[in-house]
């Protein structure tokens, strides 16, 4: 299976997009098997504004392959929404951003997660 | 692709299901016949037991845009966009007649019995206290476009495949289209490495908006930047006002404090700063490289 994050804080230039070795792979799935369910009322949506938005990340074979968001901790997989406490997970993926990936977006983001 | 989730459970997960192509283009149909703006929510905001409406969702892998939730005759587009209501619970009718099996008989009658009953919110409607007075700016030109977010927003490949500069340019490409493409953009990211890419499109600087432009000269673009990072445009409708589309995600008429934008200078642009205004005329030339959204 691959994992391929977007990173979405852009408006004019294409959002920065990796994809997870497989250390991190399994990394990821673990800590997503921790995160408690949370009621979609209560889940929060991804927003529609001009900066940070969040990580989308697609999920490929062998396994049907999936959509998960993420963002104001809050996980979205499938139509189960799931509880980031602490956007913990955010702030790990934020680390999972490669080298190339412009290092002042990284700076602005983790002042925004308060990393 | 539209996901719907009836969220009526507590303990079980809520029954979902993707619409099919046609029945998405129904449902978006349904949406936009239901016109009248509101400023009240949904009363399933206040949490209760039982059936609390209907999620439509994207399940298109950028993860952006459509997402509405529907009860009580509301359609509640989420913090950024206006709600609008209707008359009657119609379209929540047919979300329900569109789980088909995948609700059980129970459920489904427990909606419909929910949906016999009148909601108070149809009740407060007239209560609406009267929509916020705006005043944008008034130099508008002739050839301004018309806001019309439907056109930009109702297909997936057109909200993911072009970004602020197609929308500021009115043109979509399915490119992410650059400021000066092939001709040396983009550049440092800073205001006068990415006016003069647009320049080299064929875009014209101008210093302010308060002169009226006349059939054949273009019309008002905007250009802020986040320095360092990344660029953004805003475009003057016909309306006075102006409206943007935020990269992979639906054009939009509001700012990040969920306001209408009068003036893209004066408006919450998070970490973006104002750089200039620009004339977007006749003959402009743009494209780009296709965008991962």
């Amino acid at each position: 299976m691959a994992i391929k994050v977007m990173l979405d804080a852009l408006s004019g230039l294409p959002n920065p997009v990796w994809t997870l070795d497989a250390q991190q792979e399994q990394e990821f799935w673990a800590r997503l098997e921790t995160l408690a369910p949370v009621q979609a009322r209560d889940a929060i949506e991804r927003p529609n504004l001009l900066g940070y938005r969040g990580f989308s990340l697609q999920a490929t074979g062998p396994a049907p392959a999936e959509t998960i968001t993420i963002y104001g901790g809050t996980v979205w997989q499938g139509s189960a929404s799931l509880r980031d406490a602490g956007r913990a997970l955010e702030k790990w993926l934020l680390k999972t951003a490669p080298a190339s990936v412009n290092p002042m977006l990284i700076a602005q983001i983790n002042q925004e997660l308060g990393t | 692709m539209l996901e719907v989730v009836l969220d009526i459970c507590s303990g079980m997960p809520n029954p979902h299901w993707v619409l099919s192509d046609s029945q998405e283009e129904k449902f978006l149909s349904k949406v936009k016949a239901v016109t009248t703006p509101t400023l009240s929510k949904p009363s399933s905001v206040v949490p209760k037991l039982g059936y609390r409406g209907f999620i439509v969702r994207s399940s298109h892998c950028s993860g952006s845009g459509n997402s509405f939730f529907i009860h009580g005759g509301i359609v509640d587009f989420g913090q950024f966009r206006v709600n609008r209501k209707a008359d009657n619970r119609d379209l929540e009718r047919w979300l329900l007649d569109s789980a088909k099996s995948y609700i059980s008989n129970s459920i489904r009658t427990e909606v419909n019995n929910e949906l016999g009953k009148s909601s108070s919110i149809l009740q407060t409607l007239a209560l609406d206290p009267p929509q916020p007075q705006v005043d944008c700016l008034a130099g508008q030109a002739a050839d301004a476009p018309a806001y019309n977010p439907g056109l930009w927003n109702n297909n997936p490949v057109t909200v993911s495949s072009n970004n602020c500069y197609n929308y500021a340019n009115n043109y979509i490409d399915n490119l992410f289209a650059q400021p000066g493409y092939g001709r040396g953009g983009p550049g440092n990211l800073a205001c006068p490495d990415c006016q003069q890419n647009a320049t080299a499109d064929g875009l014209v600087a101008c210093n302010d908006v308060n002169n009226a432009l006349r059939a054949g000269e273009g019309w008002y673009v905007a250009l802020v930047i986040n320095p360092g990072i990344d660029y953004h445009w805003y475009r003057q409708d016909n309306t006075g006002c102006w409206s943007h589309k935020q990269g992979c995600w639906p054009v939009t008429d509001r700012d990040n404090s969920g306001n209408v934008i009068a003036d893209p200078q004066h408006c919450d642009l998070g970490a973006y700063v104002f750089c200039t205004y620009m004339i977007r005329p006749p003959g402009v030339a743009i494209s780009g490289g296709g965008s991962p959204c």
